[in-house]
């Protein structure tokens, strides 16, 4: 769904022969069609999700070479969106030919689309795609009936099973070359000049025609409910559905995470010592060799050690959900709640996707259509904590608050603090939201029109190694171009001197009044602001910072990190103070570009920036004041 | 005349067949959007199930499965298909 991968640089340089175009209402399998074809692995969702501009692909077919464009998913030509526009433009002005991707079992309102292409250009090719269920449901489809009367040749696919698909690439070929030719169906041609109403009541009438000709379903009364609509929508199966499903997703992302990340973080460190042995012998310089082994090398582990097994696990997981159909269901259950804050219930997904990784949650709100509630969504995505910032939250509230004799008792105070938190945070979320829709982002509400897709079984071995690799480079690129140069500005921090002062040291102290104020002190506010490209590096920061080193510091184990933390006079106050500015503070780096990026406007990435570090400010200014009243009562 | 009993989707039961009679005439962006869903006069519409907490009904409509929020459900009005 958010392929990160930017596919139109890629190939833009490759000579093709022919270029062929997949278009279709959402839901259709159309980039399973398409991913078939070109055999690129750009994800795809079974929900409405976008994609990316036009992602382009190539395929060979008889030695000739096929560049294959993937359309966003449309419901008509008249663009009620960017996305739509993009495929709409595409259709009215390019002279290539078509594939007009249909979900088999959902003719009727999928001719809607076709009939408007048809209107336009002849060089179609009807794809009638989910073939496989249309045996389950009892439906029939005379497909040469359908190509007589559409005029334009009909190829059944399972594109899921690869069934299909080289009849597709044939025909696809035959109508390029011209070998094979299509008619103009002049029934099908509306008078372009009626309202639109008139223009699409005039199209479905000829929809229903067409559909009464070539289907015959051998069951009376379609089904559209299954019994997991039944289960997942009701007060009393979907609660506790929901609940578990989210506790699950949180539990195995931050303990199984955890887990990993601790493996990771070995092998890193055994790589460090042969790369300072390699590095030692190649460069003659020991501040050079320091520079890179322990800053950048240094920085550039942590960030991908802690960063990569929440999100290797997480999004996966999530993946299997949206393309089996069941995020739709939870967009719609939750919109109620968003509504009344003047957002939209799809802000339900977007905030989780925030949970697996900010940057990511904003890139996922562009499911949501409606401007306004698309940045009310995108500015609050950062008030729920990240899997960057939850190990040092669990690491704080370990040492401070799960202090117990008991193993048990402390796993336990650890999860529900953790509930308390998420719980703050989406209260919180919910009343910037309203906040922001009455002041900043005002305007009418949106329509919701939400489209719940059959369930379907995903792809669970294709979608999981898409989803994984994908994450893998969004890693990988993150650690490249953020933690890296960060490791270096952070070495820099703490290995130059000012008059025998580290500028560390230095910085810090000039932070120690705000940082008092706020219940923390100077370190802790510096560590933030070094900690503006990876949240991850927040504490390592501060134990670099408060044992006078020279490079990030782990802690082997929590007794060292509690006695080391409160030898620099931290106490509960301090804990709770740092875990409230942890996750209400300003958005990573990578988080403000994705903003930028997004919203392509400054003042709502400045607006994403200066909310959550406000709430946080004075949420911490209220602590530190109470804890001060109440020792001196 | 007969006076056929019309009313808005909201107030529409669960399970039965409706025919859309009208729809509100702003034709803004999410009417358009409705219209190509299927939302049109002489379409059969009927209401599957609520959403968990309200304020959202999901309806079949030319064989799909669409949710609406209630106050859009306000701009439809239809009649019950017998």
């Amino acid at each position: 769904m958010f392929s990160i991968r930017d596919e139109k640089k890629k190939n833009i340089s490759t000579k093709y022969d022919f270029e062929v175009a997949f278009a279709g209402n959402p839901n259709v399998g159309k980039s399973t069609v398409f991913n078939a074809l070109t055999g690129l692995k750009q994800h795809t969702g079974n929900w409405t999700g976008k994609t990316v501009g036009n992602a382009c692909g190539f395929y060979k077919y008889c030695s000739r070479t096929f560049k294959a464009v993937d359309l966003p998913g449309t419901y008509s030509l008249k663009a009620n969106s960017e996305e739509e526009e993009i495929a709409n433009n595409y259709i009215m002005n390019s002279n290539n030919v078509i594939v007009v991707v249909i979900d088999s079992t959902n003719l009727l309102r999928n001719l809607n689309l076709l009939i408007q292409i048809l209107n336009f250009t002849d060089k179609v090719i009807v794809c009638l795609n989910f073939q496989d269920e249309l045996i389950k449901k009892g439906i029939s489809i005379d497909t040469d009936e359908l190509s007589l009367q559409l005029g334009v040749p009909v190829i059944s696919t399972s594109a899921r099973s690869n069934v299909g698909i080289d009849n597709l690439k044939m025909t696809i070929y035959k109508l390029c070359s011209g070998e094979l030719k299509t008619y103009n169906v002049k029934s099908l041609h509306i008078d372009q000049s009626l309202s639109y109403e008139l223009y699409v009541n005039s199209i479905y009438e000829k929809c229903s025609q067409i559909y009464d000709k070539c289907v015959h379903t051998n069951v009376n009364n379609v089904k559209p409910i299954s019994k997991i609509d039944k289960l997942l929508c009701s007060k009393i199966t979907g609660i506790p559905i929901m609940l578990s499903l989210l506790a699950i997703v949180f539990w195995i992302t931050i303990f199984g995470a955890n887990y990993v990340s601790e493996i990771l973080s070995g092998l890193f460190s055994v790589i460090k010592q042969e790369l300072f042995v390699l590095a030692t012998v190649v460069i003659d310089n020991k501040i050079i060799v320091s520079m890179l082994i322990d800053g950048v090398y240094t920085t550039l582990s942590w960030v991908v050690a802690v960063m990569l097994p929440p999100m290797a696990i997480f999004f996966p997981i999530f993946s299997l959900l949206e393309d089996s159909g069941v995020l739709p269901r939870l967009a719609f259950n939750m919109d109620k709640i968003f509504s009344k804050a003047h957002g939209h219930g799809k802000q339900a997904l977007t905030m989780a996707m925030g949970f697996g990784c900010n940057s990511c949650g904003v890139t996922g709100c562009r499911i949501i259509d409606s401007k306004r509630e698309k940045n009310i969504a995108i500015i609050t995505n950062s008030f729920i904590p990240c899997n960057g910032k939850l190990p040092s939250i669990i690491a704080i509230t370990t040492v401070f608050l799960a202090t117990t004799a008991s193993i048990v008792f402390n796993s336990l105070i650890t999860a529900l603090v953790l509930v308390v938190i998420i719980a703050i945070s989406v209260i919180i979320t919910f009343v910037v939201s309203l906040v922001l829709s009455k002041t900043v982002l005002k305007g009418e509400q949106s329509s919701f029109l939400l489209e719940l897709p059959p369930f379907r079984k995903p792809q669970i071995f294709k979608t999981i190694i898409y989803a994984l690799k994908d994450r893998a480079w969004f890693v990988l690129i993150r650690a490249i171009a953020v933690a890296a140069p960060a490791g270096f500005i952070i070495w820099c921090f703490a290995n130059i001197y000012i008059n025998n002062i580290s500028l560390l040291d230095y910085c810090s102290d000039f932070l120690e009044p705000f940082g008092n104020m706020l219940g923390l002190d100077g370190v802790i506010i510096l560590a933030f602001i070094l900690g503006f490209p990876a949240n991850e590096t927040v504490i390592p920061i501060i134990l670099m910072s408060y044992m006078s080193n020279t490079t990030l510091t782990e802690y082997t184990n929590l007794e060292q990190l509690s006695s080391l933390l409160i030898s620099n006079n931290w106490t509960l106050t301090t804990a709770l103070c740092f875990i409230v500015f942890c996750v209400f503070h300003f958005p990573c780096s990578t988080t403000c570009i994705t903003i930028y990026k997004e919203t392509k406007s400054i003042k709502n990435t400045i607006l994403s920036f200066i909310t959550p570090t406000m709430i946080g400010v004075i949420i911490c200014m209220v602590i530190n004041l109470l804890s001060k009243l109440i020792s001196f009562s | 005349m007969k006076t056929e009993n019309i009313f808005t989707l909201n107030k529409a039961k669960i399970g039965h067949k409706y025919t859309i009679v009208n729809i509100d005439k702003n034709e803004n962006n999410q009417i358009i959007r409705m219209y190509d869903l299927g939302f049109i006069k002489n379409s059969t519409i009927t209401p599957l199930f609520d959403s968990m907490f309200g304020g959202c009904t999901s309806y079949f409509v030319k064989g799909c499965v669409i949710a609406l929020r209630e106050k859009d459900a306000k701009k439809i009005i239809v009649r019950e298909t017998l």
